[in-house]
């Protein structure tokens, strides 16, 4: 069992770049120290353009840095190659994104499956674990629809069925419920709030909504890239 | 899990995976329907020249005057006495590679009247001597034909001979069984007067050999028929072997007559089938190209997809597994379908009669089915490759944002 309190992301310093032409620059992430400890739930709260995501995409070993560290469970991510990074994603992170990022090719079933392929699994097993969690999320009726035959609810429901798929130790959700209505949209959350206490996930959440205050115990406030402040929220 | 998905991405890009299909397909259709003929061509062409230049003849010269005391009488070839040997020579270069045939030569002359004598079951005898198909008239000598002769059709004009006449030679009576025209195959064993069995030859060499005391042998010469296989140096080296084994058998110096045809000819039919593997080749490769641009058309269509699989913890190997497995079942798919039309149009060809030579026979060999197939999963892999490579090297939130 994992126990809140002790450090699990660190950033220093960490500043992203983004160059747009020549001698253009904008600076999407500046200089922003943060910690996130095991098993919180973290809202960060902004504007669109503040720099949400690309916080979130530094954090998750999406992107590199232009300076700045992250450390991850006492790890540089600076440090790691490319092969590790995906191995860090692979095992530590699981991702949900406001377009649900889902596989249009496949079925809800399949993209579970997906995310579990690079391992030694078994098609058994990875099955096997893939209808337990379309059936944690009650969308088990939908195991062999495509992602474009779901609504948005069941897609967000199946994106996030995948994130846990390697049970990882931290979740990131880039406006999880950016794409849906109020109601739906509730539903997703109690769903992520529920996996943070009742399986000690930390839980990393971009949101430009007042309904970050329901979900996160903490709230930081990002604009223009910096980190501006925070307070307590508590669900 | 890599396949299934690779399946089902081929399956929604159907356009794409069609054309790149269809592309592999006729490229390995082009390659086996022309490799076939190329063949068939080779083939054909291979026992048209064979007549040519596969075939010869060799003999030992001895000496331009007979050693008896009848001039102009016994075994000569080319106006030269020869020496006479026994078959177990004829047996031994039968049996050495790259002979497919050899036959024994009775050629034997008295005054102006050349009789060669012949085993008319042996393959080397038809090339070299006088075949069946070289009969213009009546039959080809059978085996228990003792009392009979085929005639030159020159020498039977001039002699106003026809078939079932009787001629005199040799102080025995001969029945007139065929007309031939031996043309071009007689002429390293240059043109006899009348053709007869080995056996009759052999008793009319005998009976003269003891009446001058000298030693009869079974034969004054070989008829070589070489495989057709293999290139000029193949060709020149069973020339050799040949040669040397009928001089070490009979310890005098030997000579050989041929045709130079055969050097050109064994040249022509390699141009032949040469030209058609490149030909397949280019078509090949050119359908690689149009492939790995369709699939690079392809990863950047999925960039966002990649990104998302790289998200979820993908690594580089395993994105370029996932295209790669792609490009080769499309390949693999391409190769297939081209082998079977491939072999069907190749299988209609000689019965919608598109080719007219003679004699094509049109076969695909499992060689090229397999030349078909390894081309179209290496123009898989290749056209792949890079695409996959791209994929792997892309940057997953840049990937991501392109969404």
């Amino acid at each position: 069992m994992k126990t809140l309190g002790s450090t699990l992301i660190e950033t220093r310093d960490l500043t992203k770049v983004y160059l747009r032409k020549k001698q253009s620059q904008v600076k999407a992430v500046d200089q922003v120290d943060l910690k996130v400890y095991r098993g919180e739930s973290l809202a960060i709260v902004g504007r669109s353009g503040s720099g949400k995501t690309t916080l979130l995409n530094l954090i998750g070993a999406l992107d590199r840095p232009t300076s700045g560290t992250v450390i991850f469970e006492g790890k540089d991510l600076g440090d790691l190659s490319n092969r590790e990074l995906a191995l860090l994603r692979r095992q530590e992170v699981g991702f949900i994104f406001q377009t649900f990022n889902l596989l249009p090719a496949l079925t809800a079933l399949e993209n579970i499956e997906v995310a579990l392929a690079p391992t030694c699994m078994s098609r058994e097993k990875r099955q096997e674990k893939a209808r337990t969690l379309l059936d944690t999320f009650e969308i088990m009726d939908r195991s062999d629809h495509l992602p474009l035959e779901l609504s948005v609810g069941q897609r967000q429901k199946l994106a996030i069925a995948r994130a846990l798929a390697r049970d990882p130790t931290l979740i990131i959700a880039d406006e999880p419920t950016g794409e849906m209505d109020p109601v739906s949209g509730r539903e997703i959350a109690t769903k992520l709030v529920e996996l943070n206490r009742k399986y000690n996930v930390t839980l990393l959440v971009a949101s430009h909504g007042a309904f970050s205050y329901s979900l996160a115990k903490r709230v930081l406030f990002l604009k223009d890239g910096r980190l501006v402040s925070q307070e307590e929220a508590g669900y | 899990m890599y396949a299934h998905y690779a399946i089902k991405e081929i399956r929604r890009r159907k356009l794409r995976t069609l054309a790149n299909v269809a592309g592999y397909g006729a490229a390995v259709t082009f390659m086996i329907v022309l490799l076939s003929l190329a063949q068939a061509y080779s083939l054909t062409a291979t026992g048209v020249l064979r007549g040519i230049g596969t075939h010869f003849m060799v003999f030992i010269p001895v000496t331009m005057e007979c050693p008896c005391e009848f001039l102009g009488v016994g075994p000569y070839i080319k106006g030269v006495y020869t020496e006479t040997f026994n078959m177990s020579v004829v047996d031994a270069i039968g049996d050495l590679p790259g002979v497919e045939d050899a036959a024994p030569y009775y050629v034997f002359i008295l005054g102006n009247l050349t009789m060669g004598g012949i085993d008319v079951n042996r393959l080397a005898t038809k090339t070299t001597a006088v075949s069946p198909a070289e009969v213009m008239k009546g039959r080809y000598l059978e085996d228990d034909d003792y009392d009979a002769v085929l005639l030159d059709e020159v020498f039977a004009s001039l002699m106003k001979l026809d078939v079932d006449d009787s001629i005199n030679a040799f102080h025995r009576t001969f029945r007139v069984v065929g007309i031939v025209n031996p043309g071009i195959h007689s002429r390293p064993a240059g043109i006899a007067h009348m053709y007869a069995q080995l056996g009759v030859v052999q008793e009319i060499g005998r009976s003269y050999s003891d009446l001058n005391y000298l030693i009869g042998g079974d034969a004054n010469a070989v008829l070589v028929e070489i495989l057709s296989e293999g290139d000029v140096e193949f060709l020149d080296t069973v020339k050799r072997t040949v040669l040397k084994t009928l001089e070490d058998h009979v310890e005098k110096k030997g000579s050989l007559v041929g045709y130079g045809c055969g050097v050109l000819a064994r040249n022509l039919v390699s141009i032949t089938e040469e030209n058609a593997w490149v030909i397949s080749l280019i078509l090949v490769a050119s359908v690689t190209l149009f492939a790995l641009k369709s699939q690079l058309g392809s990863v950047v269509e999925r960039t966002t997809e990649i990104g998302i699989l790289k998200a979820i913890g993908w690594g580089d190997s395993d994105i370029v597994k996932q295209i790669l497995i792609e490009s080769v079942l499309q390949g693999f798919t391409g190769g297939l379908i081209g082998c079977c039309i491939g072999y069907v149009i190749a299988f209609l060809i000689p019965l919608v009669s598109l080719i007219s030579a003679e004699n094509l026979i049109l076969t695909v060999s499992p060689t090229i089915i397999i030349a078909g197939l390894i081309a179209a999963l290496i123009g898989g892999i290749v056209a792949g490759m890079i695409p996959a490579w791209r994929a792997a090297k892309l940057q997953v939130a840049e990937a991501l944002r392109r969404f």
